[in-house]
């Protein structure tokens, strides 16, 4: 099955208003999940749930949500994300403006940094290698 | 240097954990262990256990100040259900985690339990 992206928007803003029972016109593509939607960790499963169900696509652990990176010792450290895991960070979210989180690492404002656009943009990639 | 006293707390609306246990139970094996899936299962609301232990893993996130995003770090938390709402974390000895309801939520205290 393939999705244009147009589809893929759609389809991702649906499914976040539904997980987060928000209104799906506040659901943009720079909402952060946390701050702007207001998700809690139970959600990012939730999320991920009904993405691989509705795309009808597997999401293997940690490739959507850097969460490998955060239980890796070499990565974090007394609460803090290492300079080695900023950069190992960047490479699985490139979308992303580190300069502010660089600044003070903390592991537990990560989440903010989870966007709409970030999952619309790992689903289309991911797709189109399916499709290829 | 190494904090004396550990403590997270995790608050988790009921009603959310119900919507998640219904929709998605069938891949809680996914992150559970076997022990929890049984405390889940053998009880009389299995969503009320469920709310329990993800509440409590997440508590014990903050509480080492590790991030709990996604089954695989769900997974590395492992509890032992223990009397009067409280669980023990294997390979954490000296952390326990509180069980409490308060107002339609479960309210998770993970706590230094031995000094």
């Amino acid at each position: 099955m393939s999705f244009d992206k147009e589809e893929i928007i759609k389809s991702v803003r649906t499914i976040i208003s539904q997980a987060l029972k928000v209104d799906e016109p506040k659901v943009s593509l720079e909402s952060s999940l946390i701050k702007d939607l207001g998700a809690e960790s139970i959600d990012f499963l939730d999320i991920v749930f009904r993405l691989e169900k509705a795309f009808k696509i597997k999401i293997p652990k940690g490739e959507l949500f850097p969460e490998k990176v955060l239980t890796d010792a070499r990565f974090v450290k007394n609460g803090h994300v290492t300079p080695a895991g900023i950069e190992e960070l960047k490479t699985k979210m490139s979308n992303v403006n580190w300069d502010d989180f660089s600044k003070n690492p903390q592991v537990s404002s990560l989440g903010n940094l989870f966007t709409v656009g970030m999952i619309v943009n790992y689903l289309s990639d991911k797709l189109q290698t399916a499709s290829k | 240097m190494k904090p004396s006293f550990l403590l997270g707390v995790d608050i988790l609306e009921w009603k959310k954990a119900r919507a998640f246990y219904r929709a998605h139970r069938s891949r809680l094996n996914q992150w559970l262990t076997n022990e929890e899936r049984k405390f889940i299962d053998t009880r009389a609301k299995p969503y009320e256990a469920f709310a329990m232990i993800f509440a409590a893993k997440e508590a014990v996130f903050k509480a080492v100040g590790e991030a709990g995003i996604g089954p695989e770090a769900l997974r590395r938390i492992h509890l032992e259900p223990r009397a009067a709402g409280r669980f023990g974390v294997v390979d954490h000895a000296k952390l326990e985690v509180l069980i409490r309801r308060y107002r339609g939520h479960v309210v998770a205290c993970c706590y230094t339990d031995k000094s």
